[in-house]
């Protein structure tokens, strides 16, 4: 006994070390912590920098040629402590030329000739520029160096084409146009990798810093624009009818028809100037995008997201005549707003509005969104609007570095889309959803690819490599921690997370730190277990009697699952396990049972944690 | 009593994770294994199968206008107890289409329009697809599916344009091509992947069945072909004197000029129909190419492959007349299949021929090498050898390199440093080899630089690949064979290579058959260097007088010289090999002998070149004097 009761110490202590073991960290983030740019403590560390741009841009697109031009003024500031050599810039849109690197085929009609630039100017040197050869990225080697905490002016004059077949971005249709990634911006210098020197794919999204916007859109009489940013001149662009129904939008509950395909086309909604000039302006946001169009509907409203404050969002919707969704997309916004705001992730809406726009993208942009209309399945169009409208959280409010770590955004917007789904459909509906779109196809497929950590970098997936670590891996987890903490904890942990980090730039250890002090407890047993593994789900039944149940984890994922009990008598029981049933032991669990009855069947059930062999789940008597 | 077994206790508890180690097994593998098709035992499965075609090929080349045609018949043989439904072809050079998938921006004169189909027929049935939507793999759902264990026929007529520039085919100038992946191929049905769906993306490589080839290659007079597996008609496309010094160059060891430039040029070389059709001929091989000049010097010589036998292999060039470097190329290339065939692995080389061709690339066919030509004769050399080595990996082991290109590279790349000691002596090799295959990966510390070597080669991108490609591999099997010593570690190897050649092993089966091959679990080691984050990193961390505590901060089981400094300017050396880290991967203390004053304590990685190479060294900043520690005994 007492030998035993040593032994069992010892194992104690030895298990209690590897809980205690760090997560791994590779070079360069285990430098960063070092420099103190980040700190255990999960707060930004004393030394945290990011640079910063004011984008000063006026873009003019001619719909009859589908170019897009510009003029822009970058005032650009180093704030690192390093002296910057050369200057990156960064322009996805060059993924439309013939030979770009790409992560899928792309069809003739998505191929342009790209980006050209006519001046490139930084500080007084001009420097001549053959934009030619440029892929997604480029360096311009400076012929002065910008020493640390000092700025510098760029001005670049700029053109490229509207791809026929928009992907994200691109022509509509021949007098609608999704203008997004549309000037060159400065690539982010950071302190864990410098430059981001990573080409664009197609796949991959985006890491950006946080800027500030003031902007022009020209376009001719009759088109109009909608943009990231406060619309500062509507009364120099709309007629007084309109903009009287805009300024009216914004205090409505109600939606508002700002304009029918019908008075666009009989030119009452714009002045009637050659050319008018939209002007946005915002702050401290990752980007800017617009769309243009002479013949969409204009639907708006608005809707209160901080009930503190009274503060209220504008919601708009720009759409097609034929598209039915969309024409609920306004009253959905108001809801979902309202809901993301009130509820999950519980923070104001951050963002002054939120216009959906029909494309082809089922896209996110800060205070837009691109997406496609689904006329015949309303649940899966809201879903998608709901999904879209969630990544105002991550990335946009949070700063996340998508292209390297996508699982930070995208399984949250996976999250948030379920969440509210469950508000809006119910959790059985929300439940089937999820598992037919996020679980199924990846547990179902045995691939090794679906198996990668989740910690693994998005630049470093390819194929379905990519989508599962990206949306439905990560969401599993992050609702796996809800199960474990219980909704309030939960909610405070992230909401320690998000107001720590929102507006800067975390990485997957600032995240995992600022939860573990958030939660008040060390998971790391719990991001080992999810992040750096190369876990699965699937749960089996092992032994069953009166006492006790055993299950082993052969998948290896600390998930939470129900078990369901039928006794002999008749009766039933169900037994809800959280993950920390595999906190001590991440392969085996007895599971007491306190109902000493005769046990007639017994089957597990992950719920929307789907099991790979669901057939070794359950347990009769013979 | 008590704390012999509290330390017996303690010895359980720490040691467990240690006997339990197990290696991480994809649910495809695992699945593979549970069907019986692999096993954890190193050997195939009883159930192991593998998918085969035979392929007739009859392939024009235009040198006007640069187009390939071609006309294939393929007998392709479903092994697998799978019924296909669907047949999957591969065309890797419509990665030279406008707008396909590829993983870096190419020259505009790389651009084609790719490739285009004029017939299909499979099983008699007519398909009515010209190609002109297909990127690099393409799908097609049969007409009438192919039960298991049942032959099918596919013919198909096509043509593709050479592109100007070239990488690893292409026109080389405008009378010189290098033909490769020509012809559409059905691409790999396997058991633990299903069909290999995978896109290339210009950088990943391949993955092949084992076929036999009947390749015809018509050219116009004075065009030369050199081409993979044995040419079967001399004769007819020959002029008498060159049949004849091809035929002498087969029996001897001498190089033989076979054509010169100059014989090229006046029609001397070729026979004078307006088109001649050289045949070829090569059974279970990945794959065929060939090439095409009118003007390239050709060389030619054998050597003996095979001790027991008397086996030769034919070694030719061909380049253009003003390469340094290439008129010494069949010299060396009969040095090195020497070597590979007698000295590592000690497998003769198992091919009849290997040509190397002069082009742009450095980049291996089964018996054929395209280089592009280097002056500096170390590193000619070295490109050589080790597309050379690639003969045994990937060809001859059918690696799948799409998805594991640390199984062949990782090979190459020791060879070429292998050989390379014995060439130009360990001081140069070690040099070459630091520079090209180790300081950049080690100098980046980049989060892309330090995963896991089993990742799939086709998810990793960027610098990513090749570091975990060609040196975190090499550098596993150069530790691995320290830690084995040099024989052990060959006969391991010679072990895998005679249990796996013709088939297509994968991670564990190299883990499972090497563990095999030497009768213990090397798992901890594998586990080591390919399932971890780890990198070079060692440090001395203090130096006491009963030894020196070394960390391993970067975690990879290395090998090492310790060396100990002393006040009187002497130095003593002691190397220990990756074995030290077996039981403790993180801490080590080692004895050193303090018997005179030590004045400072070294680690030296050699060619595992360390991250932080400054902490490497320690001074002894209290003199440890001799007589001191005798007198506090």
């Amino acid at each position: 006994m007492h030998y035993v009761y040593l032994f069992s110490t010892f194992l104690f202590l030895f298990i209690q070390a590897s809980l205690a073991q760090e997560l791994y960290q590779p070079r360069n983030i285990k430098a960063a912590y070092a420099h103190e740019t980040r700190s255990k403590s999960g707060v930004p560390g004393k030394n945290y920098w990011q640079n910063h741009g004011k984008y000063d841009m006026d873009i003019k697109v001619d719909p009859q040629s589908k170019l897009v031009s510009g003029k822009e003024n970058i005032y650009y500031t180093n704030n690192s402590p390093d002296t910057l050599h050369k200057i990156v810039i960064r322009f996805v849109n060059n993924l439309h030329k013939p030979g770009a690197i790409r992560s899928s085929n792309a069809s003739k009609d998505f191929l342009t000739s790209g980006l050209r630039i006519y001046q490139l100017r930084v500080g007084e040197n001009t420097y001549p520029v053959d934009a030619n050869p440029w892929g997604t990225e480029a360096e311009i080697i400076l012929k002065q160096p910008l020493l640390p905490k000092s700025q510098t002016k760029l001005y670049i004059e700029w053109e490229y084409p509207l791809s026929k077949e928009s992907g994200r971005e691109g022509q509509i249709d021949s007098t609608t146009f999704f203008v997004a990634y549309s000037y060159p911006r400065i690539s982010v210098y950071d302190d864990y990798n410098g430059w981001d020197m990573l080409p664009h794919n197609g796949r991959q999204e985006f890491y950006n810093d946080f800027n500030d916007y003031t902007f022009r859109v020209w376009v001719p009489k009759n088109f109009v624009v909608w943009a990231t940013g406060e619309f500062l001149n509507p009364e120099q662009v709309l007629k007084p009818a309109i903009a009287e129904r805009l300024r009216k939008s914004y205090t409505s509950n109600n939606v508002i028809k700002i304009a029918t395909t019908e008075e666009m086309k009989k030119g009452q909604v714009t002045l009637a100037k050659d050319w008018n000039t939209w002007e946005f302006s915002v702050k401290n946001i990752p980007d800017i995008t617009f769309a243009v169009s002479n013949h969409y509907q204009w639907d708006a409203s608005s809707v209160m997201v901080d009930t503190k404050t009274k503060r209220r969002a504008s919601t708009q919707a720009a759409y097609s005549d034929s598209a039915k969704d969309f024409e609920h997309s306004v009253e959905w916004n108001n809801y979902a707003l309202a809901w993301f705001s009130a509820n999950w992730p519980g923070i104001p809406y951050p963002y002054s509005k939120m216009t959906a726009v029909q494309g082809f993208a089922d896209m996110e942009f800060p205070m837009m969104v691109n997406d496609t209309s689904v006329p015949s399945d309303f649940r899966l169009a809201r879903l998608i609007q709901d999904h879209e409208v969630a990544h105002t959280f991550f990335p946009f409010y949070m700063g996340i570095n998508e292209t390297r770590y996508a699982y930070m955004d995208e399984g949250w917007a996976t999250t948030l889309e379920y969440l509210i789904g469950i508000d809006e459909v119910g959790k059985e509906q929300a439940d089937n959803f999820y598992k037919k779109f996020r679980v199924s196809p990846y547990i179902t497929n045995p691939s090794s690819e679906e198996d990668q950590p989740i910690i693994t970098m998005s630049s470093q997936l390819a194929g379905y490599g990519y989508g599962h670590n990206a949306y439905g891996k990560p969401s599993l987890a992050y609702l796996a921690l809800k199960d474990l903490l219980g909704d309030e904890l939960f909610k405070k942990a992230l909401h320690h997370y998000m107001s720590l980090w929102n507006g800067k730039h975390p990485i997957p250890w600032d995240f995992f730190n600022s939860i573990n002090v958030g939660a008040n407890q060390d998971l790391n047993w719990f991001w080992q277990n999810w992040f750096f593994s190369n876990h699965y789900i699937d749960l089996a039944v092992i032994n069953v009697n009166s006492d006790s149940v055993t299950l082993q984890n052969i998948g290896g994922f600390a998930i939470p699952f129900d078990i369901y009990i039928e006794y002999e008598d008749g009766s039933q029981e169900t037994i809800h396990q959280s993950p920390s049933i595999w906190k001590a032991d991440m392969q085996k669990a007895v599971i007491p049972l306190k109902n000493k009855k005769r046990i007639k069947s017994l089957s597990i059930d992950g719920g929307i944690f789907m099991d790979a062999t669901p057939n070794n789940n359950s347990w009769s008597k013979k | 009593m008590k704390h012999s077994i509290l330390l017996l206790l303690l010895w359980l508890v720490m040691s467990y994770p240690l006997i339990a180690q197990n290696l991480y097994t994809p649910r495809n593998i695992k699945a593979a294994i549970n069907k019986g098709s692999r096993t954890e035992n190193g050997l195939p499965g009883q159930n192991y199968w593998q998918n085969q075609g035979k392929y007739d090929l009859n392939i024009q080349l235009d040198p006007k206008t640069g187009t390939i045609r071609g006309e294939e018949k393929i007998t392709y043989t479903n092994n697998s107890p799978d019924t296909l439904d669907k047949l999957v072809f591969n065309f890797v050079n419509n990665v030279h289409k406008q707008g396909v998938f590829r993983n870096t921006i190419p020259d505009e004169d790389f651009i084609t329009q790719g490739l285009h189909i004029s017939k299909l027929i499979i099983d008699g049935e007519s398909y009515n697809i010209d190609g002109k939507e297909w990127g690099t793999v393409a799908a097609i759902q049969l007409k009438k599916a192919v039960n298991p264990n049942r032959e099918m026929q596919v013919l198909l007529h096509w043509d593709y344009p050479l592109s100007k520039k070239s990488d690893r085919e292409g026109r080389i100038d405008s009378t010189t091509f290098f033909v490769a992946y020509a012809y559409p191929r059905i691409a790999v049905y396997d058991d633990y992947n299903g069909w290999d769906m995978l896109q290339h993306n210009g950088q990943v490589e391949f993955y092949n069945d084992f076929n036999d080839y009947d390749l015809k290659v018509s050219v116009p007079n004075n065009y030369v072909v050199w081409a993979t597996g044995e040419l079967q008609n001399p004769n007819e496309v020959l002029q008498a004197p060159i049949v004849e010094r091809l035929r002498q160059s087969m029996q001897r060891e001498e190089v033989v000029k076979i054509a010169s430039t100059q014989e090229m040029a006046s029609g001397n070389v070729t026979k004078q129909n307006s088109w001649n059709q050289w045949r070829f001929t090569a059974q279970h091989v990945p794959d065929v190419a060939f090439a095409v000049s009118n003007h390239y010097e050709w060389d030619a010589s054998s050597t003996i492959v095979d001790p027991k036998t008397r086996r030769r292999a034919s070694t030719q060039a061909a380049y253009s007349p003003d390469a340094e470097d290439y008129p010494n190329s069949v010299k060396w290339n009969n040095y090195t299949l020497n070597w590979y065939s007698t000295i590592w692995p000690a497998i003769p080389y198992p091919y009849s021929k290997m040509t190397i061709f002069q082009g742009f690339s450095a980049m291996e066919f089964p018996m054929m090498v395209n280089d592009i030509s280097i002056s500096d004769p170390y590193n000619a050399m070295r490109v050589q050898n080790h597309e050379i080595a690639h003969t045994y990996f990937p060809f001859y082991m059918g690696i799948n390199e799409t998805r594991y290109a640390f199984m062949d590279e990782g090979w190459a790349t020791i060879s070429e440093y292998m050989i390379g000691k014995s060439l130009y002596g360990a001081e140069k090799a070690d040099s070459i080899f630091k520079i090209y295959r180790v300081k950049d990966y080690i100098k980046d510390p980049s989060a892309e630089q330090d995963q896991p070597i089993i990742s799939q080669s086709s998810q990793v991108s960027g610098s990513a690949y090749r570091t975990n490609a060609y040196s975190k591999s090499s550098l596993a099997l150069l530790a691995l064979q320290d830690l084995l010593g040099q024989e052990t570690f060959k006969s391991a190897f010679r072990k895998y290579i005679e249990i796996w050649n013709g088939k297509h092993p994968t991670p564990w089966d190299y883990f499972y058959s090497i563990n095999a091959a030497i009768e213990q679990p090397l798992n901890w080691f594998w586990n080591n260097w390919y399932f971890s984050n780890n990198y070079i990193d060692l440090k001395v961390k203090d130096i006491k007088e009963n030894g020196t505590t070394i960390l391993n901060t970067g975690g990879f089981a290395i090998p090492f010289d310790l060396i100990i400094h002393y006040t009187d300017g002497s130095q003593t050396k002691q190397h220990y090999t990756p074995k030290v880290w077996q039981s403790n991967q993180t801490e080590l203390i080692l004895p050193i002998d303090n018997s005179k004053d030590i004045a400072a304590v070294e680690l030296d990685n050699g060619i595992f070149m360390d991250a932080t190479p400054e902490d490497n060294f320690q001074q002894i900043k209290v003199v440890i004097a001799a007589q001191r520690s005798r007198n506090n005994e």
